[in-house]
C-alpha cells in the first residue's frame, strides 16, 4: 500500500546513494594515493639535500 | 570624470552601449524579425493546438499571449548573445574600463526595447485574432511590468547559457523556472484587463514591480561574475 | 618530507570538518537517529483517524521538505562565499547541497504524490507547496545541467554559483506568487499538516524526524563533499603531473 511504497522509495534512495558515494570515494582515494605515490617519490629525487 | 551636461559617466556608457546594440540590431534585423515572427506563429499554431471555443477565448487567450512573449523573448536573448560573440566585440568591452554593470544593464534595456517592439506589433494581432476587448491601459502596463521582469532575469540567463555546450536548451531549462511569477502574475493581471476575470490586478501588478526591482538589483550585483576577466 | 603547497582541498580553515573520522561518527549518528525517526513514525505515533496509517508518510514527507529548502538555502550561502573567496571547498559544499538537496526534493514530491493519491484521489494537486517545491526541482536540475554543460572547472564553478544566488533570491517570490494564484481556486482541499491540533506524540515523532533528516542531510553533503574535494585534488595532481611531462 501506498504507506509501504513511500517507505521504500525513501530508503532504496537514500541507501543507493551513500553506496554510490563510497563507491565513487574509495575508487577515487585509491587513484589520489597511487598519484600521491607517484609524485612524492618524483619529488624525493629533486628535492634538495 | 567629469559630469558632462549633468549625466554620470555610468548612464553615459550605459546609453551610447544602448544605441549601439539598438543600431546594429537596426542594421541586421534579424532578431527582431524573428522575434515578431516567431510571437505571430505561436499565436496562430495555439489555437490549432488548443480547441478554443470562442466564449472561453478570453480565459486562454492571456496564457498563450504570454508564452507567445516568453519564446519569443528567449528567442531574441540566445541570439543577441550569440551575435555578439561571433562579432567579437565582448572582448573590446571588457578591456574598456567600463562598470560590468552597466554593460549588464545596457544589453537588459536592448533586450527590453527589443521585445516590446515584438510584443507591440504582436498586440493587435492577438486582440484581433482571438477576438477579445482589451483595456488598452492596463494590458500595456501589465506587458511593461512583465517585459521588464522576464528581461532582467533572460539577459543575465542568456550571458551565462551563451558559453555552455547546449545553449538552447540551457536557456529555457535555466529561465522558465526564474520567471514562474513574471508568467503568472503577467497572465492574470492581462486577463483582468482583458476582462475575463473581475479581480483586482493590483497585487498582481505589485508582484511584478517587486520581481523587477528585485530581479533587476540582483542580476547587476552578481553579472560581474560571468564575465572573464 | 615538505609539501611546498597544500592540497587544494587543505587549503581551507574548514577543511578539517570533511575528515574521515568525523566522518564515521556523524554517519552513525545519522544512522541511529534515523532508526529512531522509523520507529516514531511507525509505532510510536498514533494512527490518525481519518486518514489511517497512509498518514505516516506525513512524518518523512514534511522532513524531506525542509531539508530541501535547507539544502538551497546552503547552496545559496556557499554560492555566495565561494564568489567573494573563491575556496575551492565552498564550491564543493554547494555542489554537494545541491545533489542531496534534488534527492530530497524527489523524494519530497513522490511522497506527496503518494499520500495525495490515497487521500484526495489524485496523484498530483496544483496545492502551493507541492508546486512550489516542484519549481524548486526544477531549479536544481538547472543548476546541475549548468555545471555538467561547461567544460572549464572554474566557469562552471562561477555559473552555478550566479545561479544558486539568483535562484535562492527567487524561491520566495515564486512561493508567494504560486500562493496567490492558487487562493482563486479555493476548490483544492487544503490538508493542514496533521489536522488543526497535533497531539503531543505526533509532534513528538514528527520532531524527531525532523532532526533525523537533518542529520542525514548533514552526512550526506559531507560525504559528498568530501568525494568532490578529492576530485579537485585529482584534477590538481594530474596537472602537475601533466606540467611536469612539459
Amino acid at each position: 500500500m501506498f504507506l509501504f511504497a513511500a517507505l521504500t522509495i525513501v530508503w532504496v534512495v537514500i541507501v543507493g546513494y551513500l553506496v554510490v558515494l563510497s563507491g565513487r570515494l574509495s575508487a577515487l582515494q585509491r587513484e589520489l594515493d597511487a598519484l600521491k605515490r607517484q609524485d612524492s617519490w618524483t619529488e624525493d629525487e629533486d628535492a634538495p639535500r | 570624470m567629469s559630469r558632462a551636461n549633468g549625466r554620470s559617466p555610468f548612464f553615459r556608457t550605459v546609453n551610447t552601449l544602448v544605441w549601439r546594440d539598438l543600431l546594429s540590431e537596426y542594421r541586421s534585423r534579424e532578431i527582431l524579425g524573428g522575434g515578431i515572427v516567431f510571437a505571430l506563429l505561436t499565436l496562430v499554431v495555439f489555437n490549432f493546438a488548443i480547441d478554443l471555443r470562442l466564449e472561453s477565448a478570453e480565459e486562454v487567450a492571456p496564457g498563450i499571449l504570454w508564452i507567445g512573449f516568453a519564446f519569443a523573448g528567449m528567442l531574441a536573448f540566445g541570439r543577441s548573445f550569440a551575435a555578439e560573440r561571433e562579432r567579437g566585440t565582448l572582448d573590446g568591452l571588457l578591456l574598456a574600463p567600463i562598470d560590468r554593470g552597466a554593460i549588464y544593464l545596457a544589453r537588459a534595456i536592448t533586450n527590453a526595447i527589443l521585445m516590446c517592439i515584438v510584443e507591440l506589433v504582436s498586440l493587435p494581432v492577438f486582440v484581433a485574432l482571438y477576438n477579445v476587448r482589451a483595456a488598452w491601459g492596463e494590458l500595456l502596463l501589465t506587458t511593461a511590468l512583465g517585459t521588464i521582469g522576464f528581461t532582467s532575469a533572460g539577459t543575465l540567463v542568456a550571458a551565462i547559457a551563451a558559453n555552455t555546450r547546449a545553449r538552447e536548451i540551457m536557456l529555457p531549462v535555466l529561465l522558465l523556472p526564474l520567471t514562474v511569477p513574471v508568467l503568472i502574475a503577467s497572465v492574470k493581471a492581462t486577463a483582468v484587463a482583458l476582462g475575463a476575470q473581475s479581480v483586482e490586478p493590483l497585487p498582481w501588478l505589485q508582484l511584478l514591480l517587486a520581481f523587477d526591482v528585485i530581479m533587476v538589483a540582483t542580476s547587476f550585483l552578481v553579472f560581474e561574475y560571468i564575465l572573464d576577466e | 618530507m615538505q609539501r611546498l603547497d597544500l592540497p587544494p582541498s587543505q587549503a581551507h580553515p574548514l577543511a578539517g570538518l570533511f575528515s574521515e573520522r568525523s566522518g564515521v561518527s556523524l554517519a552513525l549518528v545519522a544512522m541511529l537517529s534515523m532508526g529512531a525517526a522509523l520507529y516514531a513514525a511507525l509505532l510510536y505515533a498514533p494512527t490518525e483517524r481519518i486518514q489511517g496509517d497512509v498518514q505516516r508518510i506525513f512524518y518523512f514527507h514534511v522532513p524531506l521538505a525542509w531539508t530541501s529548502y535547507l539544502a538551497f538555502f546552503v547552496v545559496f550561502v556557499a554560492s555566495a562565499a565561494y564568489l567573494v573567496k573563491r575556496a575551492p571547498l565552498m564550491d564543493a559544499v554547494a555542489r554537494s547541497s545541491a545533489e542531496v538537496g534534488l534527492l530530497f526534493t524527489t523524494m519530497m514530491l513522490i511522497t506527496g504524490s503518494l499520500w495525495a493519491r490515497p487521500i484526495w484521489g489524485t496523484w498530483w494537486s496544483w496545492d502551493a507547496r507541492l508546486t512550489t517545491t516542484l519549481l524548486l526541482w526544477f531549479i536544481y536540475v538547472g543548476y546541475l545541467m549548468l555545471r555538467s554543460s561547461v567544460d572549464d572547472e572554474e566557469k562552471a564553478a562561477r555559473y552555478a554559483a550566479v545561479i544558486g544566488i539568483v535562484g535562492a533570491v527567487d524561491i520566495p517570490i515564486i512561493h508567494q506568487s504560486v500562493v496567490w494564484w492558487r487562493s482563486l481556486h479555493p476548490e483544492s482541499v487544503v490538508l493542514a499538516s496533521g489536522g488543526p491540533a497535533m497531539p503531543g506524540s505526533m509532534l513528538t515523532a514528527l520532531l524527531v524526524s525532523l532532526a533525523a533528516f537533518t542529520i542525514l542531510y548533514v552526512v550526506l553533503v559531507l560525504m559528498r563533499t568530501r568525494l568532490e574535494l578529492a576530485r579537485v585534488d585529482l584534477r590538481a595532481l594530474r596537472r602537475r603531473a601533466l606540467e611536469r611531462v612539459a
